[in-house]
């Protein structure tokens, strides 16, 4: 509070300043918040891609340990179709009392595809006939009925007509199968097939029948209605051949990484960059003024790291691959901080002056202290297989979502002529790297299969919030190694085509 | 709107919302961020560094006290880090240890205007400037003082003491010079 009147009237003079911004002002702040906006819907993004991807994954791999379908339905019990040929004869000539009977003279015209009583669809040349259904030679008696009919009305006509058009279709499926049961018998021969595909049996069987019920001139209605279920029988279980797709088969596994992590102020700096000052407030004018405004901080040294975790690799063809999984990595980084002391303190890079800090290890001193960093990260990378032979090269590249989830990390500051504290908030959390890197393969296809080689990592996100430094990016490198398990149905694909 | 409810839509990103507490306390702000600076492009710059770190920030708002006063504080900071940064502001906050620092028992009262005033203080240098702005009229202590800019309080004394020297004099001189060019126009 103010003692002097001076004082008090700054005080209440500066209070009452008011200056109105530019517009632009708003407008640069709401870019940056859309900014930060984009950026979470982008994690979000990613983090329902990786578990599409890896739910994807399973459900394939779930879906080729299943039973083959066609396997399943080759196996169902079928009627043999020289039984149905009674019992449908038997469950159609009540029908054919009432409506279905024709004088004997149109039944050639009504199973011939390219009659006109065929395939009238107006009606006229049809008209006072019976539709055209084969009759139960047993059934003449029905004829009388049927010229009764014909007195009825046009309704009963369209009724008839529309039964036409159902019965020369079931005719025409009738021929069809005729066809097809030929074809299937010829292909049988030629080409034997693994009784995953189809039921020789049931083909033959049902050919035999079709090929005696079209030998003959006359098709009684029984033996059309057994062709048409012939034809619906031969297509359920045995399924037409499709054309063989490649499956795109996954590959599950392990991996594990060790290397050396180095703090740099750029994004792909060289390992062997040296060391770098960690702060943004050393600048070499400030050197060595005594009682400057600035100190110096502690240069930071490269520390060791590691990564391990599940891996999954898809294989979009045999050189193209898509390699993803969740991984845990601790990195770290080493600098030399002084005494550990417990005090109060406000810093003043926090974000409200009120954040006091209770423990500071001073900037001078001869302790080294490991800075830990701990994370999670799901990789997305593109491989590409280089070289053929027993020992193909592999090039990857991909991006990395990552979230900090630990670290102990000390943040630099002015106060009490530079310190170090702990703020877990100083921290980006989430993490956006690119990696890229080679490695040899080699292990049976049919078995596991090991790659190893070199693999580099380089955050694109800074590694502190803007108010305490602007350049400070975490960048791995290290030798990486995979064990893939191979998908077992490919095996097996590969054994039956060799 | 209430200030509370205010806070909640701007914590679920609701553009009016976050417009409208820009709009309420922007004017007052830029005010503070131009007493740090030497520049008004300056001062907008820290302005929009400082909101930008506010929206980001406002979960951290405990509604304990204004948020007026809590905005203030982080636009306080905002301005120290931005000098901080900037080379041509580093080259000028210099502060040594003074053992001798000027005692005045001068407390004249302030007839400017709240511009007027501002326009002195930042022809300060900007170490005294600085430290003007925080004690006088942020009212932090010397002690607080040196923690944030890593000096001891006697040095944040005895820059204050200069500073308010100074600024007394230029004060006297400009109020004798603006009444000469009032009668001199009438």
């Amino acid at each position: 509070m103010p003692e002097n009147r001076f004082e008090k009237d700054v005080q209440q003079q500066m209070e009452e300043l008011q200056l109105r911004p530019s517009e632009v002002v708003w407008k640069k702040v709401e870019a940056e918040l859309q900014k930060k906006k984009r950026r979470r819907v982008i994690f979000i993004f990613f983090i329902l891609a990786g578990l599409g991807l890896i739910g994807y994954t399973g459900y394939i791999f779930s879906f080729n340990s299943n039973k083959n379908l066609s396997k399943e339905l080759a196996s169902k019990p079928i009627n043999n179709p020289a039984d149905q040929t009674a019992t449908n004869s038997q469950t159609i000539s009540p029908k054919g009392n009432a409506q279905n009977s024709r004088p004997e003279e149109t039944d050639q015209a009504a199973l011939d595809p390219d009659s006109k009583e065929f395939n009238s669809k107006t009606g006229d040349e049809t008209a006072g006939t019976e539709p055209v259904i084969a009759h139960n030679p047993g059934q003449k008696s029905a004829s009388t009925s049927i010229q009764t009919t014909q007195v009825n009305s046009q309704a009963n006509n369209r009724r008839k007509r529309k039964k036409e058009n159902q019965t020369s279709e079931r005719l025409r499926k009738g021929i069809i199968a005729d066809q097809i049961a030929d074809d299937m018998l010829k292909t049988d021969q030629r080409n034997p097939i693994t009784s995953g595909d189809k039921n020789p049996d049931i083909v033959s069987k049902a050919a035999d029948s079709l090929s005696i019920a079209s030998s003959q001139q006359k098709r009684p209605a029984d033996l059309l209605d057994t062709a048409v279920n012939h034809v619906d029988t031969l297509t359920k279980t045995t399924p037409i051949a499709k054309a063989k797709k490649r499956k795109k088969t996954i590959d599950w596994g392990v991996e594990g990484s060790f290397g050396v992590t180095t703090r740099n102020s750029r994004r792909l700096p060289s390992i062997f960059d040296g060391q770098k000052a960690n702060n943004v407030l050393y600048t070499p004018a400030n050197v060595n003024a005594t009682g400057s405004f600035l100190v110096l901080p502690s240069p930071t040294k490269a520390g060791i790291a590691f990564q391990a975790g599940l891996t999954a690799r898809v294989n979009l063809s045999q050189k193209n691959r898509i390699l993803t999984g969740i991984i845990y990595s601790y990195q770290s980084d080493r600098i030399t901080t002084g005494s550990y002391r417990d005090t109060n303190v406000v810093v003043n890079n926090a974000i409200s002056p009120s954040y006091t800090v209770a423990t500071l290890y001073a900037v001078s001193g001869g302790r080294s202290y490991t800075n830990s960093y701990h994370s999670l990260f799901i990789p997305i990378r593109y491989e590409r297989q280089l070289t053929n032979g027993k020992l193909p090269l592999n090039w990857n590249i991909g991006v990395n979502v990552g979230y900090l989830f630990s670290s102990n990390a000390l943040v630099y500051d002015t106060v009490a002529r530079g310190s170090y504290y702990k703020d877990r908030s100083a921290f980006h959390k989430l993490h956006f790297s690119a990696s890229s890197g080679l490695n040899l393969a080699f292990g049976k296809p049919g078995g596991m299969q090991w790659s190893i080689g070199p693999e580099f990592t380089t955050d694109m996100t800074r590694l502190l919030t803007t108010p305490y430094d602007k350049r400070q990016y975490l960048f791995y490198t290290g030798i990486t190694g995979r064990v893939l398990f191979t998908n077992k149905s490919r095996q097996q694909t590969q054994r039956a085509k060799k | 709107m209430d200030e509370q409810k205010l806070v909640k839509d701007c914590l679920k990103g609701k553009l009016p919302a976050q417009k409208q507490l820009y709009e309420r306390y922007a004017e007052n702000m830029l005010g503070i961020c131009y007493r740090y600076t030497r520049s008004i492009r300056d001062a907008e710059d820290v302005l929009q560094e400082g909101f930008v770190k506010v929206f980001h920030h406002l979960g951290q708002y405990k509604h304990e006290g204004e948020l007026g006063a809590w905005i203030r504080r982080i636009m306080v900071n905002t301005a120290l880090n931005f000098l901080k940064r900037h080379r041509k502001y580093q080259e000028e906050m210099f502060f040594t240890e003074e053992y001798l620092h000027p005692v005045t028992t001068e407390d004249p009262a302030v007839r400017l205007q709240a511009k007027e005033l501002a326009d002195l203080v930042r022809q300060l240098p900007q170490g005294y400037q600085v430290i003007f702005n925080l004690h006088a009229v942020e009212g932090y202590t010397h002690v607080e003082i040196g923690e944030m800019l890593g000096i001891s309080d006697g040095t944040s004394r005895s820059q204050y003491a200069r500073a308010r020297n100074l600024l007394i004099t230029w004060i006297e001189k400009f109020s004798i010079e603006k009444k000469k060019s009032t009668y001199a126009g009438k």
